[in-house]
């Protein structure tokens, strides 16, 4: 036996050599990148190598699906010899980890095997118990640990069925379950081309992480799908795919207008098998999301023959070749909400911008937001809520822009980089374009950009903060090549170029104090459903610390707003609400309740347990303070999808249940009547 | 420039003095001697920037008198005081090494240029906004240094009086208060100047925003602006220039409440109707409401108006500022051929 092990961990070890080159090379280059460019580099110590080995662990299997908590325990205590791989640009760690992940997932693949000849019984009691603060199972539990999933996800599917009407299929519900289990696994062998690339990526990926929470690794194709992602026009097939109950990729939507669109031929439901061009082949059985972008993005404008299966089960190839399309998700929508005020709502998804010209002058989130604007100023409104809420940030220079529509001139916020001086970033134009009453809505997801443009608001006393206190995030980070100056990139790309998106630099609000870790504290609170400590900068041990810069700023702040009135009008709101009641309470049994819960897993238990969650969810009803409106020259228009229904129906429809929009339009409707 | 400077140069020279004793004055003569020499280059400077000499021939004068005023400061500052106090000798000396500052444009070493960086959109305009600044320092000084004359004319029982200027004196006063009427009237005129120049900017690259910012601050500084020329008045009776610029200032605010917004109209509408156009595309014609028929129509409709607009009130906006350019212009040459002397 013990021959055999030597044997196959030689042949590994053969395969390692090809790789480890690479490896160490690639590591020792990105710690370079870090040292030289990282605005607060960490030191290199055996801190940071064992947050490396944490990250690392999580970033192979952050569902704690693979890994024993012994394999864990033991990669831990190889954070000594890694920092020596650091110092000496050596890689004996990635041997280890590949070939302790290469058995793990062997030993994962034969608990699936096992417990798919097994008989399932699911009116026994059980209970699957989730640790929020360990994922990670002992060896010898694995097997029960995997069962307990499997029947969570086999409660799930029959539920599913059950209210889908499309009756319970047993058998077949098994067979997708366990399909589904299987893909998972493949997918992680197969995507990268091999294991022990797999394993350096996630390797690299922690290093990065590690640097400080907001800092990545990309590998070529993640760059360029991230380069892809954070603008507005794009090449596209038109197809919006995600994964089905089995792991297959299915068509979600059809972009109106977009290649796949104007073929008539594909169609929500219908299944991707694979796709061909002379540029390249991918199966699209047991994929990775992330690897379907970084194909799609190598196939740039070459016809593609996609082979599908319809609905109906029969196979068919079309041919598609990718164009411009817009995307949707970057594109800004008002409405009015008329009540006994009028008021104009945006939400904002991201501070997404979108190089043009020549001289570099960009189009972006700030003059779509400005264009908005002028619509609803000619509807009239009376004030403007802004909603920020799940904005993680985007571009400075966007927000700085977006926070001169609303002041006249005058600093916005001051920026540094490593080895630099701090620089005022002010409105780069004289003039406004609204000046009525402001309200900016936030909460524990609002980050970085978000929190520049809130702070700059509040200290500018031009607008009221209302919501919860936010992400904490005053860091900005630039995509990079590992072994290149800031800004430079290989002419060619596509080759085996390393990125990192690094953190380069701070920005400070105007009175010098950062928003790291602190975010921006509302003026006026309203009772969040988010635990900040979870979710917010604060949760990871490793972020940098809050800091502030000594730089005289020049601005001229608007009058003070009556901050304290509009605090005790919400006060007395909240105070009677049954919805932001529910709100806290659900909110204190979470932080008083600990971080075990169980879930049960017999079947009368589990559909109790889901129904309890459902009810909670239906509570909202819609607001009798106004109706929500689209702007005028979009009142007469339909849905596509559905001729019945107005245009945006859906989001209307959000938004006027949504509770956290019903007080902020009656913060402005109170700010509106004392400032009148 | 700043012509404060020189027409406080005048300003020393008019002073007379009558005495009671002779020393104390033998003393302020003494002090007024190398500012007096002065006189002569300060009015060959004056001479090459009012009579249009050519830029070779301003820089040339213009560093001789800097020149001299260094020099007239070193002579002063070697003087002993007067019964053991040195605070008029001071006060003179003083003055003159912030004349030779301001001359020289060294403004770091009087203003906080960070400031005035900070407060302008670009150089030109941090450029203006110092001028007038170093001018108010300057001002400032020489009020110190009245002050430190007069308290030593009453210290030593010396009467000032105002003395009959010579020609030359006369001359620089002349040339001083053109200079600064026209100086008043420039700063007006730039900053909404200045500010259309940005909006024009922002139009060429068809940014919304800073059109919509830029004209809403081009219109109040235009209307400052009519509100401060109609203070200026003329200069002895001579119009031309206020009018000039009362011409420009009214077209300004033209542009900025009317011009420009309209033009920022067009590219809402012209998003409008692609919108609208994108809903109507993704339907088979048999699903579309008559509604939706007549919207699009509309859109249409209006959006190829907005065409012929736009592109009209562009070439309006650009003939009518042309013309009202070259009248600024040709307004100041004759303004200067006709008081300089």
């Amino acid at each position: 036996m013990k021959n055999i092990l030597f044997l196959l961990s030689l042949g590994l070890s053969l395969v390692s050599f090809a790789q480890e080159g690479t490896t160490c090379a690639r590591s020792s280059k990105l710690l370079k990148t870090f040292d030289d460019y990282h605005v607060e580099p960490r030191k290199v110590d055996l801190a940071y190598a064992q947050d490396v080995m944490k990250f690392w662990a999580n970033s192979m299997d952050s569902r704690g699906d693979v890994l024993s908590l012994e394999d864990v325990e033991l990669m831990k205590t190889w954070a000594p010899l890694l920092l020596e791989d650091f110092n000496e640009s050596t890689c004996q760690v990635w041997e280890k980890v590949a070939e302790l992940f290469e058995n793990s997932l062997d030993r994962a693949d034969s608990v699936v095997v096992v417990l798919r000849k097994e008989r399932i019984n699911l009116n026994e009691k059980d209970a699957l118990i989730v640790d929020d603060n360990e994922k990670y199972v002992k060896t010898e539990d694995i097997v029960d640990q995997k069962r307990k999933w499997i029947k969570y996800e086999l409660l799930i599917r029959q539920f599913n069925a059950s209210t889908d009407s499309t009756g319970i299929d047993l058998e077949e519900i098994k067979t997708r379950t366990f399909a589904r289990a299987e893909c998972k696994l493949e997918s992680k062998r197969k995507s990268y081309g091999d294991l022990g690339a797999y394993v350096r990526n996630k390797q690299l990926n922690a290093m990065a992480f590690a640097m400080d929470p907001h800092s990545g690794y990309l590998n070529g194709d993640q760059f360029r799908e991230f380069e892809r992602h954070v603008s507005s026009d794009q090449l596209s097939f038109g197809i919006e795919i995600g994964k089905n109950d089995i792991g297959e990729i299915e068509v979600l939507e059809v972009v109106p207008g977009s290649p796949a669109w104007k073929s008539g031929e594909i169609h929500k439901g219908e299944v991707i098998l694979e796709v061909e061009s002379s540029l390249g082949y991918k199966d699209f059985g047991c994929i990775l999301m992330s690897d379907i972008s970084s194909f799609f993005s190598e196939l740039g404008t070459e016809p593609a023959t996609f082979r599908m299966r319809d609905e109906g089960g029969k196979q068919k190839t079309v041919v598609l070749t990718r164009e411009e399309t817009e995307i949707e998700e970057n594109v800004i929508n008002s409405f009015v909400l008329e009540g006994e005020r009028k008021v104009g709502y945006l939400h904002l998804p991201s501070f997404y911008s979108e190089d043009t010209g020549p001289f570099g002058e960009t189009d972006g989130c700030a003059n779509d937001l400005a264009k908005e604007l002028i619509r609803l100023k000619r509807e009239n409104i009376e004030g403007l809520i802004i909603d920020l809420r799940y904005n993680g940030g985007g571009y400075m220079h966007e927000a700085i822009k977006m926070a001169g529509i609303f002041i006249d001139y005058g600093a916005v916020v001051i920026s540094k980089y490593k080895d630099g001086d701090p620089e005022t970033m002010k409105d780069m134009n004289r003039g406004t374009v609204y000046q009525d009453p402001l309200i900016v809505l936030v909460n524990e997801t609002s980050a970085s950009a978000s929190e520049m443009f809130s702070s700059a608001m509040q200290d500018h006393n031009r607008a009221v903060i209302v919501g919860s206190q936010t992400y904490g995030k005053g860091t900005m980070q630039i995509p990079m090549e590992v072994g290149k100056a800031m800004g430079e990139f290989s002419a060619v790309q596509g080759g085996d170029q390393d990125y990192v998106y690094l953190t380069i630099g701070q920005y400070f609000r105007v009175n010098g104090e950062s928003v790291q870790l602190t975010g921006t504290v509302p003026d006026v609170k309203l009772p969040s459903e988010y635990v900040r400590d979870e979710i917010g900068e604060v949760s990871y041990p490793h972020a940098m610390q809050h800091s502030f810069v000594d730089k005289k700023t020049y601005y001229t702040p608007w009058p003070e707003l009556p901050i304290d009135d509009l605090v005790s009008g919400s006060g007395a709101r909240i105070a009677k609400s049954v919805e932001f009641g529910e709100i806290e309470r659900l909110k204190k049994e979470e932080i008083e309740g600990n971080s075990l819960f169980e879930i049960p897993l017999d079947k009368v238990g589990f559909n109790d347990y889901l129904e309890k969650r459902f009810v909670e969810e239906d509570k909202m009803s819609i607001s009798e303070l106004y109706k929500v409106k689209n702007p005028s020259y979009l009142q007469t228009m339909r849905s596509s999808e559905d001729s019945e229904k107005i245009i945006f129906h859906d989001v209307i429809d959000r938004l006027a249940r949504d509770i956290y929009v019903e007080e902020a339009y009656n913060i402005v409707s109170d700010l509106i009547t004392i400032t009148k | 420039m700043n012509y404060r400077i020189l027409t406080a140069i005048a300003a020393l020279l008019i002073t007379g003095l009558t005495f009671a004793q002779e020393t104390p004055v033998d003393y302020m003569s003494e002090l007024s001697e190398p500012v007096t020499e002065l006189k002569s280059q300060t009015w060959q400077y004056m001479k090459s920037v009012t009579r249009g000499k050519g830029s070779k021939k301003v820089d040339k004068t213009r560093s001789d008198l800097i020149a001299r005023i260094k020099e007239a400061e070193k002579t002063i500052k070697s003087k002993p005081g007067w019964n053991g106090s040195t605070d008029y000798r001071d006060a003179v000396s003083t003055y003159l090494g912030m004349q030779y500052t301001v001359m020289k444009e060294d403004y770091d070493k009087i203003l906080d240029m960070e400031e005035i960086k900070e407060q302008s959109y670009d150089l030109m305009e941090a450029y203006i906004l110092a001028q007038e600044k170093a001018g108010e320092k300057l001002s400032q000084a020489f009020d110190v240094l009245d002050e430190a004359q007069k308290k030593f004319a009453e210290e030593n029982n010396i009467t000032l009086t105002k003395a009959e200027m010579d020609k030359t004196s006369k001359k620089i006063r002349n040339a001083g208060e053109m200079l600064d009427y026209y100086n008043e009237v420039y700063l007006i005129f730039f900053k909404p100047y200045k500010q259309e120049m940005y909006t024009l900017a922002a139009q060429s690259t068809n940014d919304v925003s800073g059109v919509e910012q830029n004209a809403t601050s081009l219109s109040s500084l235009a209307s400052e602006g009519l509100k401060k020329l109609k203070a200026t008045g003329d200069f002895r009776g001579d119009a031309s220039l206020r009018i000039a610029g009362q011409n420009l200032m009214n077209f300004y605010v033209k542009e900025g409440d009317k011009q420009f917004p309209d033009l920022v109209n067009f590219y809402v509408s012209k998003e409008e109707y692609e919108r609208i156009k994108k809903i109507i595309d993704s339907k088979d014609e048999k699903d579309l409401t008559q509604e939706e028929v007549d919207t699009f129509n509309g859109a249409v409709k209006e959006y190829n108006a907005g065409v012929a607009d736009f592109n009209k009130t562009i070439e309006m906006m650009n003939s009518q500022r042309s013309k009202l350019i070259d009248e600024w212009n040709s307004k100041i040459d004759s303004f200067f051929s006709t008081h300089s002397e």
